[in-house]
């Protein structure tokens, strides 16, 4: 029966919470959460910042897990639906990365080379 | 003076009164806002439908029996749905339309009723029914027994599953236990902006989970359609629709003993595809369009995609070739790398059987690395979603061709109707790869010593990579151990795969009996 603490934010406040795993054999007993904030770190970390697109953005992201093989466009450029933004490779394949919609690239937030996940973000578009 | 005129029959001047009541739905000013809302009525829809003059009805005169909460005062001609048979092409099928503007559309014990006896009478004959939903749900009034009627409706439509096509067109709102109906049938067509599905609405989901979400969002024709895989189609309006419907039942059969009509489009058979030769690019990390490939492989223009834009790493869909009803089943190297994962498995194999049940011959067309790796993947369940397209194919009874353009790689090789698992045909490209797994693999597997001594491990895992493609990536061994019938040239695969289809055209083949398979949902 461990207790484990764990931190999470809520919007911009930092809460303390112990969870205690519950077992058929563990007691009852609730979990302790500290309703009081705790204060985060300084400065949250930037590129994951980065990464939540804002309000009027829509992000473009991995569809699976691969290697960035080519960035096509730039900030600032006006994309077409449909239009290639990256190459993504994957599976052994090289995977186009198109625009779901029309709009201008606001941010990049992967370089040439850079290994992603399924669902990270790759560029916004506005 | 004119002595001779028959007086009016009382009773028939009775009938007529009535029967003007009964085609006048829920009065002027209600079928006038339906179509304010760019709906056509529920006897619009179906004089569209049809072919002109067919529509035979069914129940006209039937009432609601509830006197509780009011319904002894409600008027509601037909008791809120339009049932009866008609001819689609010449051939008959029976249709139910709701009818919004009695009612809302809404369904009590009698509107229930009136659609259980055509689902049994097209049972028994052997014909598709057709369902037009337009409904604000159980008529909450008549309660217990409204909800009783879903349930006999529900019954009915598993039944018939495999029986007759059954198909859906979702014309308005479909909410709550409504969604069921059609969600048993075979294939589920949407109108943009009207047609809603959804189980529990947006006031609920925010009561219960906060999330804000509007009807169309939620349940809309391209929520259903590309979000959560519900829909097969999302048209235009109810016109596009209702040709939809006419169009899907010219690729279908009557029944799952009845043959698919042919229609000989004068294509012909060995039309020579001059771009297949170069569609796959050289380098075999490339990606191209396979819906290329099938539309020069099909008879022309008969292409009919099914599910666009829900899991597009693979692409089904209803065509014909050399006349004949195919159900076509490609990997989409452009989504996803081709590979299978859990939503192209449900796809993929719930297509499958729906050609299976209805005697439509599978042309699959095999380009995949695999299934796709991964956490969400694995936990998702896609052992148990990839086995169903395993199941689904090595089931099917229904002649099988299939034709390997590229890569067909270890368990993904197998489930794309194989030899191993019932293709009855298969054929392949000189660009195909058979192999147990890509070169990359395989070869730091096999060589994992040689490479791991070699003074240069790179260069030594590269050449062995090499040496593995020029011995093994190509159809030549799956060719020579008879998994694979003939290599082609791509330009002739159309005649190839139709010559094939004809010789297969009077197969038949048995499975043990019982009572049902245990398909892995």
């Amino acid at each position: 029966m461990t207790v484990r603490k764990f931190r999470i934010r809520i919007e911009d406040q930092w809460f303390e919470v112990e969870a205690e795993e519950v077992s058929d054999e563990s007691s009852q007993q609730p979990t302790r959460v500290d309703p009081r904030p705790v204060p985060g770190p300084s400065s949250p970390n930037p590129p994951l910042a980065a990464m939540v697109p804002s309000k009027g953005e829509v992000a473009i992201t991995a569809p699976l897990p691969g290697t960035i093989l080519a960035i096509n466009v730039r900030v600032g450029e006006r994309v077409l639906r449909g239009q290639v933004l990256m190459i993504l490779e994957a599976m052994k394949m090289e995977n186009e990365i198109t625009a779901h919609q029309s709009g201008e690239v606001h941010q990049i937030m992967v370089d040439k080379g850079q290994s992603v996940a399924t669902g990270d973000p790759l560029l916004t578009l506005v | 003076m004119d002595n001779n005129l028959p007086t009016p029959n009382p009773k028939i001047l009775e009938l007529h009164r009535r029967l003007e009541r009964i085609h006048a739905m829920g009065g002027t000013d209600r079928v006038e806002r339906q179509h304010r809302q760019n709906k056509l009525s529920a006897r619009e829809r179906i004089a569209q439908l049809v072919d002109p003059d067919s529509f035979e009805e069914i129940g006209a005169h039937i009432e609601s029996r509830a006197t509780q909460l009011g319904m002894d005062k409600a008027v509601a001609p037909a008791d809120g749905v339009v049932t009866g048979v008609g001819r689609i092409d010449g051939r008959v099928v029976y249709v139910f339309a709701q009818d919004f503007t009695v009612l809302g559309g809404s369904l009590g014990e009698m509107h229930a009723a009136k659609i259980q006896r055509i689902q049994d009478l097209a049972l028994k004959s052997g014909v598709p029914i057709i369902g037009l939903n337009d409904s604000g749900g159980a008529r909450i009034q008549e309660g217990v027994d409204a909800l009783n009627g879903y349930g006999e409706i529900f019954k009915r439509n598993t039944w018939a599953s495999g029986v007759i096509p059954q198909i859906t067109v979702i014309m308005g709102p479909s909410a709550g236990g409504a969604v069921y109906s059609p969600a048993l049938t075979d294939l589920i067509i949407m109108v943009r902006g009207t047609g809603q599905m959804f189980i529990t609405g947006p006031d609920v989901i925010k009561s219960v989970t906060g999330e804000s979400v509007d009807q169309d969002a939620l349940g809309g024709a391209d929520s259903q359609l590309r979000k959560s895989g519900v829909a097969h189609l999302a048209c235009a309006d109810d016109r596009e629709a209702l040709v939809s419907v006419r169009r899907l039942l010219s690729y279908l059969p009557a029944n799952h003993v009845d043959e698919p009509p042919v229609l000989d489009s004068g294509d012909p058979h060995d039309r020579i595809g001059w771009s297949l030769a170069r569609i796959i690019p050289e380098d075999s990390a490339k990606p191209y369009d396979v819906k290329e490939v099938i539309e020069t492989l099909v008879d022309t223009g008969t292409f009919f995609e099914l599910q666009a834009g829900y899991a597009d790493n693979v692409v089904i869909g209803l065509g014909r070739m050399g006349g004949r009803s195919v159900g076509i089943v490609a990997n989409q190297p452009r989504v996803l790398a081709g590979t299978l994962d859990i939503n192209a498995s449900d796809k993929l194999a719930r297509f499958v059987r729906f050609c299976d049940a209805f005697n439509l011959a599978m042309v699959t067309l095999v380009d995949t690395p695999g299934y796709l790796p991964g956490t969400q993947q694995e936990f998702g369940g896609i052992i148990r979603h990839g086995a169903k397209v395993l199941y689904a194919y090595a089931e099917a009874v229904v002649p099988k061709v299939t034709v390997i353009l590229r890569k067909a790689y270890g368990g993904a090789y197998l489930a794309m109707c194989s030899r191993s698992v019932g293709a009855d045909w298969v054929l392949a490209w000189p660009s195909a790869e058979i192999a147990v797994m890509g070169p990359e693999g395989a070869a730091k597997i096999i060589f994992r010593d040689a490479i791991g001594k070699a003074e240069n491990p790179d260069e030594e895992r590269q050449r062995r990579t090499e040496d593995y493609r020029q011995r093994f990536a190509h159809p030549y061994v799956a060719a020579a151990h008879g998994h694979v019938d003939a290599v082609i040239d791509p330009e002739h695969t159309r005649h190839h795969v139709i010559r094939a289809l004809m010789a297969l055209y009077n197969k038949r083949e048995d499975r043990p009996s019982r009572r049902h398979g245990n398909i892995p949902l």
